[in-house]
């Protein structure tokens, strides 16, 4: 880990609202894992003040770039859609807690809502590389969200599903409606393991669904942060081992151990 | 080559930059990314008797040019403290001062009389001004007679240099700085955050979970730089200046204003390493200015008094 000023190659809109930049990292890129996440300020100004956390979207270790995605939601996210090919970007990382990607087992599956897709393209990447059979639910806002498919990944490796809440794409509803009806399908479930990235009132549904069920569960968590390394403690976050904190011990946790207030 | 260095309760630092309580952990978190050798000091996050697990979330936020927190002096407690975090400090060539705080003075002294026994503990900083507790902190700082009962009471129980860690969210900061000093305290630090608050107009909902919290960052540094200011001209003893520092102009500006050091705090959240940087930007300003003692500048802003 490290703070560096990497180069922005491309910044673009995939979708309305939805963009994805690609930076030139080579030396994150070749320490990274999935699920980790990069801190990166915004530009050389005092307002916006603090750093961004991003989950790492993909990685192309072959060109040492590493993509971002991320949705324009306020001044920060605002000026970094504003960055042009060949800007400065300073980018702190990677930073945190990575997915379990190796072990003995054949079904993955990715639990994906919203921005909760932007770590998992590099998971399942991984995951399809060391042999795992992915299948990804995704659930977005407008079919537009849905902007890659599998043809996108290494073929044969995955299967997708998706949801859209405008019904113009896959199950007209929440990704989690398709959750159960996945599980029953799956044929070993004993050799599976579980993903998931999203908003919590979707994060606690997949915790209830996957409840007693055996299979491992790993969440990517979102916290309001300030260092994104573990000092001013900001992102805390209940478990029942107490509270962790999400940049330092996390992001990514076991999602079965997290306790939501009802 | 330029003498940065300054005395404080006869402990010497070798230049003014410190680190500030609850922006740089437990000393070690920012290794990778600057020599913590490089430092003056570094001020420990609050040290409690107990372990704190905290506030609710969200308990940071972010504000024009600055940031809110209502952390709640999460910390180990001083037992885990002393044990597994004091001794990877032993070999760092740089002042380690602890900041503790208490729901009661007598705890504020059991803590001191704890960390004060230790000889890598070269100075102990006493909070009695965090906004995010509910006993203690702030209801300390903002009564002079509180502040002094606190600072005497750790007085009492430690020989270890004193700085009294003082509060903004006072009408005149004078009163809490003569009272610090008069129970012993060697020398002062301000201003801990700004009390503050901010509203999600959609949601209607405050900022932090738990509504108020402090204020800190590059837009609090002018409230700073005053009750410097205020302070310096009413005590003898040295004044350590912090709120909003981001670069050696700042601490310039500080030290100007009647600081003998500062401590350098949220800015370590946005560059991991730019206290170092402050150090070597100080060096060049001395070299520079052809400035034999950076400590002549302390208290020399030139104001027509009327």
């Amino acid at each position: 880990m490290g703070c560096s000023i990497c180069t922005v190659i491309s910044n673009k809109p995939v979708a309305e609202g939805l963009y994805l930049m690609s930076v030139e990292a080579p030396g994150i890129c070749s320490t990274a894992l999935p699920g980790q996440f990069v801190h990166v300020r915004t530009g050389d100004v005092i307002d916006p003040l603090l750093r961004r956390p991003l989950c790492i979207n993909r990685i192309d270790s072959g060109n040492g770039t590493l993509d971002l995605l991320y949705r324009v939601v306020g001044r920060g996210t605002a000026a970094l859609a504003g960055k042009k090919p060949r800007d400065p970007l300073d980018v702190l990382g990677p930073l945190g807690n990575g997915f379990t990607v190796r072990g003995n087992f054949r079904n993955a599956l990715v639990i994906a809502g919203g921005m909760g897709i932007a770590p998992m393209f590099f998971l399942i990447d991984e995951l399809i590389r060391t042999e795992k059979y992915v299948t990804l639910l995704w659930g977005a806002r407008t079919a537009a969200e849905l902007f890659v498919s599998s043809a996108d990944f290494a073929p044969g490796g995955l299967t997708l599903h998706t949801a859209t809440e405008d019904g113009k794409a896959g199950h007209a509803g929440y990704v989690t409606d398709l959750l159960a009806s996945i599980l029953e399908q799956l044929s070993d479930a004993g050799s599976a393991r579980a993903y998931t990235c999203g908003p919590v009132p979707m994060l606690k549904t997949v915790q209830k669904i996957m409840s007693g069920r055996g299979i491992p569960v790993e969440a990517s968590l979102e916290e309001r942060m300030a260092c994104g390394i573990g000092v001013c403690a900001g992102c805390s976050v209940n478990t029942v081992q107490g509270k962790k904190l999400v940049c330092k011990d996390g992001p990514v946790m076991n999602l079965m151990e997290i306790v939501y207030d009802e | 080559m330029s003498d940065l260095s300054l005395t404080i309760g006869g402990l010497v630092f070798k230049n003014p930059v410190i680190t500030a309580s609850g922006t740089f952990g437990y000393g070690t978190e920012y290794a990778p990314y600057l020599d913590v050798s490089r430092l003056g000091g570094i001020v420990t996050k609050t040290i409690t008797l107990l372990p704190r697990e905290g506030n609710p979330v969200p308990r940071v936020a972010e504000t024009p040019a600055g940031m809110l927190n209502s952390i709640g002096l999460a910390n180990v407690g001083v037992d885990e403290f002393l044990k597994r975090k004091l001794p990877a400090l032993a070999d760092l060539d740089t002042r380690v001062i602890v900041n503790i705080a208490g729901n009661t003075a007598e705890e504020y002294a059991a803590v001191a009389a704890k960390a004060g026994a230790f000889g890598r503990v070269d100075a102990i900083e006493i909070n009695v001004s965090c906004p995010n507790v509910k006993q203690g902190g702030l209801a300390f700082g903002t009564d002079p007679e509180a502040t002094y009962q606190v600072v005497r009471a750790v007085r009492n129980e430690t020989g270890k240099v004193l700085i009294t860690k003082l509060t903004p969210n006072v009408t005149d900061i004078t009163e809490a700085a003569r009272a610090a000093v008069e129970a012993g305290s060697d020398a002062l630090s301000l201003i801990n955050t700004v009390l503050g608050m901010g509203i999600d107009i959609t949601t209607r909902k405050p900022l932090l979970a738990r509504g108020t919290g402090g204020l800190s960052g590059p837009a609090v540094k002018p409230i700073a730089i005053a009750k410097v200011y205020q302070a310096a001209r009413c005590v003898d003893v040295p004044i350590i200046g912090l709120g909003g520092i981001r670069q050696w102009e700042d601490v310039v500006e500080f030290m100007l204003a009647g600081a003998s050091a500062v401590q350098v705090g949220t800015w370590n959240f946005v560059e991991p390493g730019g206290a170092a940087r402050i150090v070597a930007g100080l060096e060049q300003y001395c070299a520079s200015r052809s400035l034999a003692r950076l400590a002549d500048l302390v208290g020399t802003v030139d104001i027509d008094e009327t």
